[in-house]
């Protein structure tokens, strides 16, 4: 990089970028090691990416912070992964709604620490709690507007309340991938996913087909 | 069973009643809005109205206080789920949506309490082990459920039921303590049809088609 072009704006977004990147990467081995978050600090992080101390703090606050920057990406990405589901067409299959839960176990794979520091967090940070609501109420939203859109093409039963439901389903999900569909072992995350297929399909599908 | 936690008294005496107020005080806190990492003992103590020994006869420390709220109330949510354990093929929706509506109003008035348990079980062992102990006694009512309704042909053949069990119940505890616990009475009814609804067409409504 060199001086000439050190202060255009592409090449701050893409310090900030790199800065990020490094970051986030030392903070999923640490926790992937195993290490709670409340237990990792600030200069663990900064010695393990290599990143400056006044750099972290030029972008970050605290580490709370950071976990909030990694997880709003990864929760992008999460969300992407879902839109299988939530665009499953009305003549979808029950494979083609495995298939798409399984595209979700996929992406929350990789990063199930993160995302388990993240809702450990959330019980006593106020902000990390906040962001994390709000992803629960997006997830709550469109699987309400999916269940509405197959409502009104017929592919979902009709007497199924979109909003309670999409409640009772988010939460299915969610925890499911926390408590127990990650950590499985090969055979066993494959009958999860089997059940968590069949119980949507059967609450959702099976009756209107 | 943790050899630490010290044996539940029995109800109605002084030991039982001093130890149900100081409960029913952190009820209190956590229905104004404090988190439970936010309260102190001194907190607690003072809204409880005993002495700082007096506390520590009966917790070694916050952690023996959640454990101690599991205790209490794990026999009372056990019965209740025992009702949809010993359902048989008679069973209807509104036979259904009475016994888990009886379960999620038992459940409700501690839903604070056990959040804070279950949140509190990701960085305390043994809280996570009165939490699994808890959990596991459900799983294994549900899982033992399915299958003999499968075996009589009242509940769907196809599910697994171990799986589908464990599916289910972390979306009980799980809906329960994030949306429950905060609902007023309208949002429960409603929750509970949802869930009724979910229940019915994952279980038994494939059964009778």
């Amino acid at each position: 990089m060199t001086s000439l072009t050190r202060s255009s704006g592409v090449n701050r977004t893409a310090r900030r970028q790199e800065a990020h990147d490094k970051l986030s990467t030392a903070l999923e081995s640490a926790l992937r090691a195993g290490t709670p978050f409340t237990r990792i600090t600030v200069d663990e992080l900064i010695e393990q990416s290599g990143v400056p101390r006044s750099t972290f703090y030029l972008y970050y606050a605290d580490k709370s912070h950071l976990l909030r920057a990694v997880s709003s990406g990864l929760s992008s990405a999460y969300l992407e992964a879902c839109e299988d589901w939530w665009h499953l067409p009305p003549d979808g299959t029950r494979e083609d709604l495995r298939r798409a839960f399984d595209r979700m176990l996929e992406s929350y794979l990789p990063h199930q620490h993160l995302l388990a520091a993240v809702i450990e967090t959330s019980s006593y940070d106020h902000e990390v709690s906040a962001d994390y609501r709000s992803l629960l109420e997006l997830h709550f939203d469109e699987v309400a507007e999916h269940i509405r859109r197959g409502q009104a093409d017929g592919s979902v039963a009709a007497h199924v309340d979109a909003d309670h439901a999409a409640r009772w389903i988010t939460h299915l999900v969610e925890r499911g991938l926390y408590e127990f569909a990650a950590d499985a072992a090969d055979d066993e995350r494959e009958r999860y996913l089997t059940a968590w297929t069949d119980i949507v399909w059967n609450a959702l599908y099976a009756a209107a087909r | 069973m943790s050899t630490t936690d010290r044996p539940v008294p029995a109800a109605g005496t002084k030991r039982s009643r001093t130890r149900r107020g100081v409960l029913d005080a952190v009820d209190r806190l956590l229905a104004e809005g404090n988190s439970y990492t936010e309260l102190s003992v001194a907190r607690i103590i003072a809204e409880s109205g005993i002495s700082r020994s007096t506390f520590y006869t009966y917790f070694s420390d916050k952690g023996a206080l959640l454990r101690s709220a599991v205790d209490d109330l794990g026999p009372e949510v056990n019965a209740a789920g025992q009702a949809w354990q010993d359902v048989d093929a008679t069973i209807d929706r509104d036979g259904l949506r009475a016994i888990l509506g009886n379960v999620i109003r038992t459940y409700q008035p501690h839903a604070r309490m056990m959040a804070e348990v279950y949140a509190a079980g990701s960085h305390d062992p043994l809280v996570r082990e009165k939490v699994d102990e808890l959990m596991g006694h459900s799983i294994r009512g549900l899982r033992r459920h399915i299958e003999r309704g499968q075996r009589a042909g009242f509940v769907d053949r196809r599910l697994l039921p171990l799986e589908t069990a464990t599916w289910l119940v972390w979306m009980f505890e799980r809906t329960q303590h994030q949306d429950l616990a905060h609902a007023d009475d309208a949002e429960i009814d409603a929750m509970i049809d949802a869930l009724t609804d979910l229940v019915w067409d994952t279980l038994y409504a494939p059964a009778r088609r």
